[in-house]
């Protein structure tokens, strides 16, 4: 028997990574990867796939050309294929577009050839991101490689080709035994399958017409590779170099004797598929991972019945095994596990962030619509004779795989002003669908990354502008400033603000604010400047920047535990964001706060919503029933009015009770909710403040509770409380520090000033969210504090003659020039740094 | 001190399943080298576990056989497709924890055979050889087929013993220091001819050195009445401590009684736990067991499914209180007066994964235990010493009754007959001489066949009539060869078809190659 291994292991690094998650993973593993790559192209047999993701190239591009020219020196020594994939690593299923496939694909190309001379009809095969190989990602990723010459060639998981559970009589796919109890004769799968133990081959599929090959990747060898270390306390495995090697032989032979069954004599080849960083950043002992790899390639080595192989070079040298389809819609298992048998698609539209970028995505997709519509249509590109096809040609030209290409070029030559802008908004467009861990899965491990999406939506959000002013100058339709519609696809209408330097999305349900994002009032209708930011940051996608001075979420919030609802005590819940506006009515029971009316999540009626030289004002009520100690039921109304100016915002909230309960002990207790999170790329030593400025005159205090505040720890973060006894403050700033590593580092700042707040009892403080996906993950990464998930602002109002009214100004700040100094206190909500 | 016995009696080429080779794989596959690998793990973490072990040299001569080397890895390879197979029967039944379970079997056998390639090169002997020549372990020796040795003639008695000491020798390239007496069974006299080849000392049962009622009162398959339990006389010594023999050139450690109990007891002993797999019920497609205890009342048709994990954490339970008994029992021994007492167990190896099959990762557990805890201390027979106080032993075993009444019994009174014939038979064409060079071939398989036919295994299978008629078929084969060898000899008649027929057993009966 001759058996073949294919070695492709996928290096990565998401667009927007943090600095020195970014180094550390360069020198544990990175640079580790070429020393083990020089020593192993020493031996005979010796060879290598290698899959780097766009973002890692264009990261290795910007900071590490060093790195490119060894890689290149390496190639020299013919024994390292390249696997191509997608420029931004990006979940292309999700986008609308169909032309981004081959955008993605071209992307890549153009940047293997420019760094490593590779061009695409050299790959030895395609990088399927996460493996998630639904049909139509089949057929347009297989159909563009063919527009480049690709090989279309893919790796698939084995469970992608064998569904282990085939339908048997009694089986769980019996439905005659799940619903009527009895066993049906006839509950079989008859199509012929190949065995698990024969998944050791090339296949030949087709999709639309389409050719392709594929090579099934076993969760087994993912597993085994570099298993040096126990995961857990129970864990007792560890897989020596030699009993890899075993395994792998021992697989690669029982297929090559279960092939000779079926009368064929055929080598057969076995994937190893994995993530770069196992070796050396999992482990942070490259040197010892280091030796295992060497360990393991020399068995092979020495092994004449073994040899290392190029996915493409097996295939052209021993065919495929047969056309065998492969079951679409599916992934690792793992994946499958993560995203409830979904895929992306199940888990973004399963997670409320990535859901608000979704919405926001599909809101610059609409606009480009509108502007490619247009071109497509006008009379410099139908003559008249030809209008009658105008519809025709309209449709057929969104729909080609190729319609950025054909756009660009009549840009080109008709609106070359136009064609630099239509590029940054498809480069930053694609970017923002990469994959990274808040996209990719809601992987237990990953915990919570605010940091990545936040960047992805800051250039999207100043990208919307770009094409907004594209369209005002085109003559087309722009966004209104007020819109109310569904605009995060949960079957119930949104408020959708929009002005020159905020959107903001007011959701019923809770009668909350569930994104609100500004913008810089410099970039207020100055595409150039705009155009100036996308092009040096996202043409040639810099490493690192400082968007943040520009365009920030104010409120992007974390799903919360504490306001999940869980359906049933197994497990069944619904993730529900935080926002900000929410607001809770409490009881003081022995100086306890009970929450009563469920104020802060029930349905909220949406009074008005207007146009009015004071601004954009939409009026929110929730009204209730209260039922308490027994007493009789008291009505009760709550309203929220807000109101949006160009650069600032106020909120009323307002409560009565009829006046025989005049007499209840009752506080209001609003949430200024603010997602942004001071960081610190580079030392990881976060700054964040809040700032206090009380009212001179009064000689009355009151209680400012801060919670959780966060002292870092060689591992992690402590959290402790402190209160202080201030005069009623009549402004609270939250001033977050952004240091960048790209060398910038300045504050951003959110202020929310009292205007009217009678009564005020107490201000608590808190990180707006706590804990999220709580007892689904580690304790540890589901814990979040000011440094992930930003600050929630609750002043107490006592209810006095049944009343309550608080109103509150927000305005913010970018690169602000406040200083602690300036505030009559200023309480770290970060320390330890 | 933890003295394992190994045996499985000659299977080689004598039938493979059920009854045959299959034990000796089966050992292999869940005793031995699971162990094995268990102490080089615990080595590699600096675990001390200096355990004592002792291997009868027919087994030692099958570990080593390539055929044996072979079939075994044929034999996972086998366990490994039946298990596949179970798995996707049981897929397709809906039987999803029956199906895990196969897997859980199927990657079993398949680490087994890797283990054995790759760790061991095939190799057992060599491993054992390493671990003891590293001071890790201490391995001794016994009789050469585990014959029963109180109810034997000195002749068989000589030839057992020193055979038993030159195997070991010849495998080990050492001396062995001590002697593993099979079942315990001792009589005095026997240290005679222990002196004799230079053993060391040796291990009885509790109540040889202490008196008293003997820990085996009960045991399968015999009814209670039909033995008396004789109540040896309470000598007020304990086994707490080593003691010697014939003016101090022999030293006999005693099992404690505690530790025995512990593990063995019908009633509380640990492999009896509910989440512990079933050994007696198994699979009909497969043979593959997947069951647990559940309650050891309750007929065969009522066992749940087992489940690995739970029973994982039952071993973490009995381990730690099987050291804290070790840690009260030593406080027990030193309120009489024993500073530094010494507790002794002693169990067949094959306890441990096969007929228990949690019984390796207990060990372990136990042993990782005993590390963490400054009051106790693995010893090895050699770091004890001599005894230095004279006891008297009482005969005796640890058998049913403290004697020999397992194998000594109206079932099995006719094979003793046989036995002391066969005996007598080879040392009067021993006594012989012949002319033709066939015959010393002929002399040494008939004392091959003759040791076969002294194996203690074909008395206690007949005794316990669980697999008495292979035990018979195997006995009188053995017998049988052994009768037309002498026949030959003593008529000097050594035609083709003898020396075919001589070829041909010595095939099928290939051990003690250095004879």
């Amino acid at each position: 028997m001759k058996g073949h291994i294919a070695f492709c292991p996928h290096f990565h690094q998401p667009h927007f990574q943090l600095y020195r998650t970014r180094e550390e993973a360069f020198h544990n593993s990175y640079i580790p990867w070429l020393r083990l790559l020089n020593e192993a192209v020493g031996l005979n047999d010796f060879f290598i796939n290698l899959h780097f993701s766009g973002p890692f190239l264009y990261w290795m591009q910007d900071q590490k050309p060093e790195y490119i020219n060894q890689l290149k020196e390496l190639n020299s020594s013919n024994k390292i294929g390249f696997i191509g994939g997608l420029a931004d690593e990006s979940f292309i299923q999700l986008s609308s577009r169909n032309d981004d496939y081959l955008y993605q694909l071209a992307h890549y190309d153009a940047l293997l050839t420019k760094l490593v001379g590779i061009n695409a009809s050299q790959w030895q095969g395609i990088h399927l991101v996460e493996r998630e190989c639904g049909e139509m990602t089949l057929h347009r990723t297989i159909h563009a490689a063919g527009r480049l010459n690709a090989p279309p060639i893919v790796y698939l998981d084995a469970e992608t080709f064998y569904e282990s559970h085939f339908a048997y009589p009694g089986s769980e796919y019996d439905f005659c035994l799940k619903h009527f109890g009895f066993k049906d004769p006839f509950s079989k799968t008859t199509i012929s399958h190949i065995p698990q133990d024969m998944l050791f081959f090339g296949l030949r599929d087709e999709i639309g017409g389409q050719e392709f090959f594929s090579f099934p990747v076993h969760s087994q060898f993912r597993y085994q590779l570099l298993k040096r270390h126990s995961f857990t306390f129970d864990d007792k495995v560890k897989i020596k170099p030699s009993h890899y090697y075993f395994y792998i032989k021992d697989a690669l032979e029982r297929a090559y004797e279960t092939i000779n069954n079926f009368g064929e004599d055929k080598e057969p080849i076995l994937i190893i598929f994995e993530d770069a960083e196992k070796f050396g950043q999992w482990s942070k002992d490259p040197d010892g991972d280091h030796e295992w790899l060497m360990e393991f390639f020399r068995l092979v080595d020495r092994d004449a019945d073994l040899k290392f192989t190029g996915l493409k070079d097996y295939l052209q040298q021993y065919g495929f095994l047969d056309t065998y389809p492969v079951s679409s819609s599916h992934s690792y298992p793992e994946w499958e596990n993560w995203t409830a048998k979904r895929g992306i698609r199940g888990v973004t539209f399963g997670d409320e962030r990535l859901r608000r970028i979704m919405c926001r995505l599909r809101d610059v997709e609409d606009q480009q619509d509108i502007f490619e519509k247009h071109l497509l249509t006008s009379p410099d590109i139908i003559s008249p004779e030809y209008k009658y096809l105008k519809d025709l040609i309209e449709r057929s030209m969104l729909e080609s795989p190729e319609r950025y290409l054909f756009i660009e070029e009549i840009l080109k030559e008709q609106l070359p002003e136009i064609a630099h802008k239509y590029s940054l908004i498809n480069r930053v467009r694609n970017l923002v669908y990469q994959e990274d861990p808040k996209w990719a899965s809601r992987h237990p491990s990953y915990g919570s990354s605010p940091f990545y999406d936040m960047q992805g939506i800051a250039y999207l959000e100043l990208t919307y502008r770009l094409l907004e002013m594209i369209n005002q100058q085109s003559g087309l339709k722009t966004t209104p400033e007020i819109q109310v519609r569904d605009w995060d696809f949960d079957g119930k209408n949104e408020v959708l603000f929009t002005n020159s330097e905020q959107v903001l999305v007011i959701d019923c349900q809770g009668g909350c604010v569930s994104y609100h994002h500004v913008l810089n009032p410099q970039t207020n209708n100055y595409t150039d400047l705009i155009e100036e930011l996308l092009g040096a940051d996202v043409l040639s996608l810099k490493t690192y920047n400082s968007i943040y001075r520009h365009s920030y979420p104010l409120v992007f919030t974390e799903v919360d535990s504490d306001i999940s609802p869980r359906l049933y005590p197994e497990g069944g819940r619904r993730e529900v964001g935080r926002n900000a506006l929410r607001c809770n009515l409490y009881m003081l029971n022995d100086e306890q706060e009970i929450e009563i009316g469920k104020f802060s999540s029930r349905d909220y009626n949406l009074d008005t919503v207007e146009q009015t030289e004071g601004g954009l004002i939409a009026v929110l009520s929730a009204k209730t029933d209260l039922n308490l100690l027994n007493s009789n039921v008291i009505p009760v109304e709550l309203t929220k009015k807000i109101r949006v100016m160009e650069n600032f915002m106020t909120v009323t909230f307002h409560v009565k009770l009829p006046v025989e309960y005049n007499h209840l002990e009752l506080i209001l207790a609003p949430e200024l909710v603010c997602s942004a999170s001071a960081s610190d790329e580079v030392n990881f030593r976060p700054q964040a403040y809040i700032g206090i400025n009380t009212k001179p005159d009064e000689s009355a205090t009151i209680p400012v509770k801060v919670l959780d505040i966060s002292t870092k720890q060689e591992d992690g973060y402590e959290f402790t409380n402190q209160e202080y006894q201030t005069a009623t403050p009549y402004e609270l700033s939250y001033v977050y520090q952004l240091c960048n590593a790209d060398g910038t580092s300045f504050s951003n700042l959110i202020s929310y000033s009292l205007v009217e707040a009678n009564n005020l009892d107490s201000i608590v403080i808190e990180p707006a969210v706590k804990y999220y996906y709580r007892d689904y993950v580690f304790e540890g990464q589901s814990r979040l504090g000011y440094h992930t998930s930003g600050a929630l602002i609750s002043p107490r109002v006592k209810l006095v003659n049944g009343e309550a009214l608080i109103q509150v100004k927000i305005n913010w700040d970018f690169e602000t020039s406040q200083q602690e100094a300036d505030y009559d206190l200023a309480v770290h909500l970060i320390t330890g740094n | 001190m933890l003295m394992l016995h190994s045996h499985i009696p000659y299977v080689k080429r004598q039938g493979r399943w059920p009854f045959g080779e299959v034990w000796l794989f089966e050992a292999m596959a869940e005793t031995y080298i699971p162990l094995l690998n268990s102490l080089i793990k615990l080595n590699d973490e600096g675990v001390n576990a200096p355990l004592t072990f002792s291997f009868t040299p027919v087994l030692l001569e099958q570990l080593n056989s390539k055929y044996i080397k072979h079939e075994f890895v044929e034999y996972l390879q086998e366990r490994e497709s039946m298990a596949g197979a179970d798995e996707r029967y049981y897929l397709s039944t809906g039987e999803n924890e029956y199906a895990r379970l196969a897997a859980y079997y199927r990657a079993y056998y398949r680490d087994i055979r890797r283990d054995f390639e790759i760790e061991f090169d095939r190799n057992i002997i060599q491993v054992l050889k390493q671990l003891q020549n590293q001071g890790r372990i201490e391995i001794i020796t016994t009789a050469a087929t585990h014959a029963y040795l109180p109810l034997l003639d000195q002749a068989g008695l000589e030839t057992q013993v020193y055979w038993g000491k030159e195997l070991y020798n010849n495998v080990f390239d050492r001396e062995p220091e001590g002697f593993w007496l099979p079942e315990c069974g001792y009589f005095q006299g026997i240290e005679d001819i222990l002196i004799k080849n230079g053993f060391k000392y040796f291990f009885v049962d509790s109540h040889a050195i202490e008196g008293g009622k003997p820990i085996g009162i009960s045991s399968h398959g015999f009814p209670d009445e039909e033995i008396e339990i004789e109540t040896f006389a309470s000598t007020g010594l304990s086994t707490y401590r080593p003691y010697t023999l014939k003016d101090n050139q022999i030293t006999v450690f005693g099992r404690n009684a505690m530790v025995s109990h512990q593990v063995w007891s019908a009633d509380y002993g640990y492999p009896g736990d509910e989440n512990y797999r079933e050994f007696h019920k198994h699979s009909m497609r497969s043979g593959f067991k997947y069951w647990k205890v559940t309650d050891r009342n309750q007929a065969m048709d009522k066992k749940q499914v087992y489940n690995p994990e739970e029973a994982q954490l039952k071993i973490k339970q009995q381990s730690w209180h099987f050291v804290n008994s070790l840690v009260n029992t030593a406080k027990n021994a030193a309120k009489l007066g024993f500073a530094s007492p010494l507790i002794v167990g002693c169990y067949d190896t094959e306890l441990f994964g096969h007929w228990w099959w949690e019984g390796v990762d207990w060990l372990e557990a136990v042993i990782r235990c005993i590390n963490d805890n400054p009051s106790l201390e693995l010893v090895l027979p050699t770091q004890v010493g001599k005894g230095r106080h004279e006891a008297q032993v009482f005969e005796s075993s640890w058998g049913m009754g403290g004697k020999h009444y397992v194998w000594e019994n109206t079932e099995t009174a006719w094979m003793w007959d046989i036995i002391r014939q066969s005996g007598r038979e080879f040392e009067a064409l021993k006594s012989r001489t012949y002319n033709q060079e066939l015959a010393d071939v002929a002399l040494s398989q008939a004392l091959k066949e003759l040791m076969l036919i002294q194996s203690s295994d074909w008395l206690f299978m007949v005794s316990n009539n669980l697999t008495r008629d292979y035990a018979m078929k195997r006995f009188f084969e053995h017998y049988a060869k052994l009768l037309r060898i002498s026949n030959s000899l003593q008529n000097d008649s050594f035609d083709e078809t003898f020396s075919e027929w001589l070829n041909r057993i010595q095939y099928e009966d290939d051990f003690f190659s250095c004879l």
